[in-house]
């Protein structure tokens, strides 16, 4: 009886260890497991996450092109205006008709030397 | 006994374990089928639906003068277009289109209704119009972006720059020459967008050639003034049309080309064919006495005169085989230098026999009469001159006077600019510099030296005749206080195509010349086609080689002639009349 008993009870002790150890090691593999399992959705989640960013990038990028498309053509149309508004008949009419300005007659043009360079002696 | 740990459901986990392996199974076969299977048939479907073929239109290149004032641009425009078999209602459509368009509900109606599965509505709409269109959403109706070649200047140098069609390709002037190089009009690349249409990404496409600015060699300041005096010489002498070129005598460029009528490029289509002809170089015309400078330039090459010897006048007649050949004043003992300053042709002709017909057409083949120069701008004439066999016994005569040759305007004010520049014949051209993407500069054109046609020497001397002929002789109106001026006046009879004989009435007068005589700075021919009112050159096309003159040498700060009669301030006297 006591043998039996002795028995029985190593025989509880090494299941009890090896159960331990089984469930060290399960706990080990567990663990494995969660990290490997971790470290593929990261990688995954790092897919996307890139995917998305190119979706994003080329929406920004085609907004900034509709951007300076329409800023150029903001720009050239500006020219143009510009270019209307300092057109030589309009600028000739407005400086006759509104600031009553002339052609000047040849009396009125008076020639101005230049004057001479220091240095340079008499001429 | 301690109490042992019931054995676990084996079966549940067994069963569980097949389920998910099942379930795996599933996923994996789905896969299989979509990856690899079907990848082909899906990738294609995918394609179709985020691919498209995207329109990048490039705009045309600018074109602008020698300092950069822009006389043609392009700008981005709409144009509406219909899918008619899309369009639900065409009436309501073209109801609340016609309004916008300001076209007739019928066509409009009409073309919703066409057999067809594109129609235009308005090509290159105006901003405003395309904004109102942009807020109506009418099915089967859109805009879609084009460009639009627009005229900033108007009318000026009209005929230089000439104009595009509705695809943006050139049809006349430099847009027609430089085409190619000015390029623009649509090009596709291929770019990927969401379910909402939204473009992703673009593939850049393979590189083409962007389009290139073009630099003219025409000044803005000086194409409006010449343009402006030719409408009032055209008016004040009642003429039926003219034209007017200012030539850089050194190098050719081309610093003006005016001709009346003339037209707005931003609505060729509205101008009637005559007004957009280029008749500075498609027309040709007999010069008359102008032309006498080629003879005066021929014979002083070859020794033949002298600038003082003298010519009997023939008291205003001369027989040439037969034909009795007038001078508008009878003249006695000339000079030769008189005989060019009082335009006699008894004198010219005398000089033209002396000459002789192979030595003067060799002089005439000089100065590329009867051929084109080769300016860069289409439809230019080469004019009109026989071989000397099949001169008759009269053409030495007729020739001498600038008759029986037919020239263009563009050849007569080359040949001035060569007198001008010691006897270089430059090729007359418009293109001074192409500019890349950003204004880079590409390539700058260089003058192009066609021959030495006469001696510096004898090009000095005719100019020494030529400013007499202002200052003394039928070229006074020419004159430019200030300034020596080198010119010779032209009044030659149109022929009459009904009668086969020299007209009475109908002339074209001319003045061609170059100032100052010292150092040319502009070469300027003048001409009036068929002035009603003032028929000679000199007191109907000379004013307005004057006005040009003056008005241009101001402008480029060219100073005055020595020893001409100026007013000269010192700086002392300048500072009290307000002037510094």
């Amino acid at each position: 009886m006591a043998r039996s008993l002795g028995g029985t009870l190593a025989r509880s002790q090494e299941i009890r260890t090896r159960a331990r150890a089984r469930r060290a090691f399960l706990r080990l593999d567990l663990w494995r497991a969660v990290v490997v399992l971790g470290l593929l959705c990261l990688g995954i989640l790092f897919y996307v996450w890139q995917h998305i960013q190119v979706l994003r990038l080329g929406y920004a990028l085609e907004g900034l092109r509709a951007q300076r498309a329409t800023l150029l053509q903001e720009n050239r149309t500006l020219t143009l205006e510009m270019a209307r508004l300092t057109a030589l008949s309009r600028v000739e009419a407005i400086a006759r008709a509104r600031l009553e300005m002339e052609t000047p007659r040849p009396g009125q043009v008076i020639v101005l030397p230049e004057p001479a360079q220091p240095g340079a002696g008499p001429r | 006994m301690l109490p042992v740990a019931p054995p676990a459901p084996r079966g549940r986990a067994i069963a569980l374990f097949f389920l998910l392996l099942a379930f795996l199974a599933l996923v994996v076969g789905r896969l299989f089928a979509l990856q690899i299977r079907d990848h082909q048939r899906l990738s294609q479907k995918a394609t179709q639906q985020y691919e498209r073929r995207l329109s990048v239109t490039a705009k045309r290149g600018a074109i602008t003068d020698r300092h950069g004032r822009e006389l043609a641009v392009s700008l981005e425009a709409q144009s509406l277009y219909a899918h008619p078999s899309a369009v639900r209602d065409p009436r309501a459509a073209a109801a609340a289109l016609a309004p916008i368009l300001g076209q007739s509900r019928g066509e409009i109606l009409r073309r919703l209704t066409a057999d067809k599965p594109f129609v235009w509505l308005q090509r290159k709409l105006p901003a405003r119009q395309a904004e109102v269109l942009a807020g109506l959403t009418i099915p089967g109706i859109g805009l879609v972006p084009e460009t639009r070649r627009s005229y900033p200047r108007g009318e000026l140098a009209a005929h230089l720059v000439g104009f595009v069609g509705l695809d943006d390709a050139g049809l006349e002037g430099v847009e027609y020459q430089y085409d190619a190089l000015l390029g623009g009009g649509p090009r596709f690349v291929t770019g990927r967008v969401d379910a909402l249409g939204r473009v992703l990404f673009r593939d850049e496409g393979p590189p083409t050639p962007a389009p290139a600015h073009l630099v003219l060699t025409v000044d803005e300041v000086i194409q409006y003034v010449a343009e402006r005096e030719l409408q009032r010489a055209v008016a004040k002498a009642q003429a039926q049309a003219g034209s007017i070129l200012v030539l850089e005598p050194g190098t050719g460029e081309i610093l003006a080309l005016a001709n009346f009528p003339t037209f707005d490029p931003n609505a060729f289509a509205q101008a009637p064919a005559g007004s957009r002809r280029n008749r500075a170089l498609t027309d040709t015309y007999e010069p008359g006495s102008v032309f006498k400078v080629v003879l005066a330039a021929a014979a002083l090459e070859e020794g033949l005169v002298r600038p003082e010897e003298l010519f009997f006048g023939e008291n205003g007649a001369i027989e040439v085989a037969g034909v009795k050949i007038r001078d508008h004043e009878r003249h006695g003992w000339l000079t030769f230098s008189q005989v060019m300053a009082q335009s006699s042709n008894v004198g010219a002709i005398k000089v033209g026999q002396r000459l002789g017909r192979s030595t003067y057409y060799s002089y005439l083949n000089g100065f590329s009469f009867g051929a084109r120069t080769g300016v860069d701008l289409p439809g230019e004439a080469p004019g009109l001159l026989r071989r000397p066999r099949e001169w008759s016994a009269v053409s030495i005569g007729a020739l001498s006077i600038g008759q029986e040759v037919s020239v263009t305007s563009v050849q007569l004010v080359a040949t001035l600019a060569a007198v001008a520049n010691g006897g270089r014949l430059y090729r007359p051209h418009v293109l001074k510099a192409v500019r890349g993407e950003g204004g880079a500069l590409a390539r700058e054109i260089s003058p192009q030296l066609i021959r030495q046609v006469i001696s510096p020497e004898t090009a000095r001397r005719l100019t020494a005749i030529l400013v007499e002929a202002v200052e003394r002789g039928t070229g006074k109106a020419a004159a430019v206080p200030g300034y020596t001026v080198a010119g010779k006046t032209g009044t030659a009879q149109k022929l009459d195509r009904e009668t086969g004989l020299y007209s009475r009435t109908k002339v074209v007068a001319s003045f061609a010349g170059f100032v100052p005589a010292e150092a040319p700075r502009l070469a300027i021919l003048v001409v009036l086609d068929e002035p009603a009112l003032d028929r000679w050159g000199g007191s109907s096309a000379g004013p307005a080689f004057r006005e040009i003159a003056r008005e241009v040498l101001g402008y480029l700060n060219v100073p005055p002639s020595p020893g001409r009669r100026v007013q000269v301030a010192r700086r002392a006297d300048a500072g009290a009349q307000g002037l510094n």
